[in-house]
C-alpha cells in the first residue's frame, strides 16, 4: 500500500479544470519532485490534496485513509503543506506560527506544552533558524519566513508533506539545510511531495521526478535506478538545453551542516 | 516579555479598578465609599426601604458603568479580533456595516414613532444583526473566501444602510425626531438602565467569552487561508462564528449606547503598543483598553459639559486622533 495514493484526480478553480486525471503513488520514506512550467498545475495538485480546492473527482488516500473522508483537522493529522506565500503577520513570532502545529494533535485548547516548546526549539537549531523564534514575522525577510513556515510543517510530523517551491528564497547555505532536513525526514518514513523548478536539486535529491504539463502527469520517472539518457530526454521537453550531468556540481550530505554545505 | 505581560495587566487592572471607582462616585449625587458599602448591605431591601446613596448606585451608577465597562470590552475585543482577521490596522467593527445597519434600525424606529427608547434599542439591534446577514449572504455568493470580500460587502451595505439613513433624516419631523437620531447616532450612556444593562450583558458576557477561548483560531486565522488548512483549521467556517460573535456583541452594544466611534479602532492599536505581540493575551489587552477608553471618555461626556450630557463620540473620537497619530509617528509597522 503506497503512503500517498492519487488516482485520477481532478481539480480546478470553480467551473475551470486545471488539473484531469492526475494519478501518482509514492512510498514512505520516498521525494517525489514535480517539475513543470508556470501554469501547467503543480501547485494546484498541492492544493488539491491538501484540501485547500476541492476535487471534482478522484480520490486522494494516504496510509490507506481517503482523505475526502475526513474534517479539516483529522485531514491535517496526515498530510501538512507548506504554501508558496508566507504570512507577514505583524505581532506574530516566528515561535506564534510553528506552535499551530500542535493544533491537529491537540486541538483548541490544548495549548503547546514545554516540551513541545523544547521540541520546536531543538529543530530550529538544527535548521539554523532559532534566533529566528522570538522575531516578529513582519520583520523577518521572505527565506526567513519561508524557513518558519517549513519548520511549521515539519514539526506537525504527518505522514504527508507537501512542500511548494520550498527553496526559492532560500540562499545557498539554507538550500542544503533544506534538503539535509527533508532527506532526514524521509529516512523516518515521511513521504515529501514538493514542487520544484530547479531540475539538478530534482536529480540529486529526489527519488521519483514528476514531469506535470497542461494540467497533468506527462511523465513520472523512477530517479533510484537512475536511466538518465531516458530522464534527460523527458526532462528535454521542458527544458530544451538540459543536459544531466552524471556528477552532480554540488551536493548537501547528511554529515554536513548548513554552513559546511560546500561543492563536491 | 513575561515581565512587561505582567507590568500590563497591573497597569490595566489599576486604571480600570480607579475608572470604575470614579464612574460610581461622580455625578450629580456625588458617592463616596461609605455609600458603596451602604448600597452593597442594602441590595435585598425593598426600594422603599432603600437609602437615597443605594437607590442612586443601584438604579443610576452601577448600570451605566457596567454598561460603559461592557460596551468598551466589547469593542476594544472586536475591534482587536476585526484587525486580525482583516489584516488591516483599519479594520474596526464597522467595517461590516454593524454601525450602519444599527443607526438606520434606530432612526427607523424614531420617524415610526414606535414605542420609547426599548423599541429603539430592539429595531437598532435587528439593523444591525439585518446588516450582518446581507454581509454573509453577499459573501456566499460572492465565493468568499478572501478577507476582501468581507470587507467589500461590509462596505456595499454599510453605504446602503447610510443612503437609508440618509432619507430618514430627510423625512424626519426637524423640531422632535431629527435631533433624536443625531444624538442617537453620536452615541451616549445617559438613557442606560438596568433594564436595558441586564439584557445587553446576556449577550455580550458569552459572546465575549467565547472570542477570548477562540484567541488561538483568531492567530491562526491571521496566518492566512492556506496556512490555517495546513494546519488543520477551517478559515470558513471559524472566521464566520467569530464575525457573527463580534457582530452580535457589537450590534447589542450599540442597540444601548448609540454609536460609538473609534474605540474598536484605537484600542487594538493601544493595546499593541503594550503588549508588544498579537499572540497569547493580545485580545484580553484589548478589552481592557476599550473598557479604560469607554469608562474615561463617558466620565467626561457627563462632568464637561455643565449639568447637561455630552455625546461620548466627541470624547472618543478626541483621545483617539492624538494616540492614532502618536502611534503612527513611533513607526509601528502595523498601523501605517
Amino acid at each position: 500500500m503506497s503512503a500517498l495514493h492519487i488516482e485520477n484526480l481532478t481539480a480546478g478553480y470553480g467551473k475551470r479544470r486545471i488539473l484531469e486525471n492526475v494519478s501518482l503513488q509514492a512510498d514512505a520514506g520516498e521525494i517525489v519532485a514535480i517539475l513543470g512550467e508556470n501554469g501547467s498545475g503543480k501547485t494546484t495538485l498541492l492544493r488539491a490534496v491538501q484540501g485547500i480546492i476541492p476535487l471534482q473527482s478522484g480520490t486522494v488516500a494516504v496510509n490507506g485513509t481517503d482523505l475526502a473522508s475526513l474534517n479539516t483537522r483529522k485531514r491535517a493529522a496526515l498530510v501538512t503543506m507548506m504554501p508558496q506565500d508566507h504570512p507577514a503577520a505583524a505581532g506574530l513570532t516566528g515561535m506564534d506560527m510553528i506552535e499551530t502545529a500542535f493544533y491537529p494533535s491537540r486541538g483548541l485548547f490544548g495549548t503547546p506544552t514545554a516540551a513541545d516548546r523544547e521540541k520546536i526549539r531543538t529543530s530550529a537549531e538544527s535548521f539554523g533558524i532559532a534566533h529566528l523564534l522570538e522575531r516578529d514575522l513582519s520583520e523577518m525577510s521572505a527565506g526567513e519566513r519561508q524557513m518558519i513556515s517549513l519548520l511549521r510543517a515539519a514539526v506537525q510530523d504527518t505522514p504527508v508533506l507537501l512542500l511548494d517551491e520550498p527553496s526559492s528564497a532560500l540562499d545557498f547555505n539554507h538550500t542544503g539545510a533544506l534538503f539535509v532536513l527533508l532527506k532526514r525526514l524521509a529516512a523516518h518514513g515521511k513521504t515529501i511531495l514538493l514542487v520544484l523548478h530547479d531540475p539538478s536539486l530534482a536529480l540529486r535529491y529526489a527519488s521519483k521526478i514528476v514531469r506535470m504539463g497542461h494540467g497533468t502527469t506527462e511523465d513520472i520517472l523512477d530517479n533510484r535506478m537512475p536511466d538518465y539518457e531516458k530522464i534527460e530526454a523527458s526532462l528535454r521537453m521542458l527544458y530544451p538545453d538540459l543536459r544531466v550531468n552524471r556528477d552532480p556540481l554540488f551536493c548537501y550530505t547528511e554529515t554536513s551542516s548548513y554552513k559546511e554545505a560546500t561543492l563536491c | 516579555m513575561r515581565g512587561r505581560s505582567f507590568c500590563t495587566a497591573v497597569l490595566l487592572a489599576v486604571l480600570l479598578a480607579a475608572l470604575m471607582f470614579t464612574s460610581l462616585a461622580t455625578g450629580s449625587y456625588p458617592l463616596d465609599g461609605d455609600d458603596f458599602v451602604t448600597a452593597v448591605r442594602e441590595l435585598f431591601l425593598p426600594r422603599d426601604a432603600q437609602s437615597m446613596p443605594t437607590r442612586v448606585f443601584w438604579g443610576l451608577r452601577f448600570p451605566r458603568t457596567a454598561t460603559a465597562l461592557l460596551s468598551g470590552v466589547t469593542l476594544g475585543l472586536c475591534g482587536g479580533v476585526y484587525q486580525m482577521l482583516f489584516g488591516s490596522p483599519l479594520a474596526s467593527p464597522d467595517l461590516t456595516g454593524i454601525a450602519s445597519g444599527a443607526s438606520f434600525g434606530a432612526a427607523l424606529a424614531i420617524v415610526m414613532g414606535i414605542g420609547g427608547s426599548f423599541a429603539r434599542t430592539g429595531f437598532a439591534f435587528l439593523g444591525g444583526m439585518f446588516s450582518l446577514v446581507l454581509v454573509l449572504l453577499l459573501v456566499r455568493s460572492a465565493g468568499g473566501e478572501r478577507k476582501s470580500t468581507y470587507i467589500l460587502a461590509g462596505i456595499v451595505i454599510s453605504a446602503s444602510a447610510d443612503a437609508g439613513l440618509m432619507v430618514l433624516k430627510t423625512i424626519a419631523d426637524p423640531e422632535r425626531q431629527l435631533a433624536a437620531i443625531d444624538f442617537w447616532t453620536m452615541g451616549s450612556l445617559a438613557a442606560v438602565s438596568s433594564e436595558k444593562a441586564v439584557p445587553l450583558a446576556w449577550i455580550t458576557l458569552p459572546a465575549v467569552l467565547l472570542i477570548l477561548l477562540f484567541r488561538r483560531p483568531v492567530t491562526m486565522l491571521s496566518l492566512g487561508t492556506d496556512e490555517c488548512l495546513a494546519a488543520g483549521l477551517s478559515p470558513n467556517l471559524w472566521r464566520t462564528l467569530l464575525l457573527s460573535l463580534a457582530t452580535l456583541a457589537v450590534s447589542a452594544s450599540a442597540a444601548v449606547t448609540g454609536v460609538i466611534g473609534f474605540v474598536g479602532l484605537i484600542a487594538p492599536h493601544i493595546a499593541r503598543f503594550l503588549y508588544r505581540r498579537r499572540s497569547g493575551g493580545y485580545l484580553a489587552v484589548c478589552s481592557a483598553v476599550g473598557g479604560a477608553i469607554l469608562l474615561a471618555a463617558d466620565l467626561a461626556a457627563r462632568s464637561l459639559g455643565n449639568g447637561a450630557e455630552l455625546p461620548v463620540s466627541i470624547f472618543t473620537v478626541a483621545a483617539g486622533v492624538p494616540v492614532l497619530i502618536v502611534l503612527l509617528c513611533t513607526k509601528r509597522e502595523d498601523a501605517s
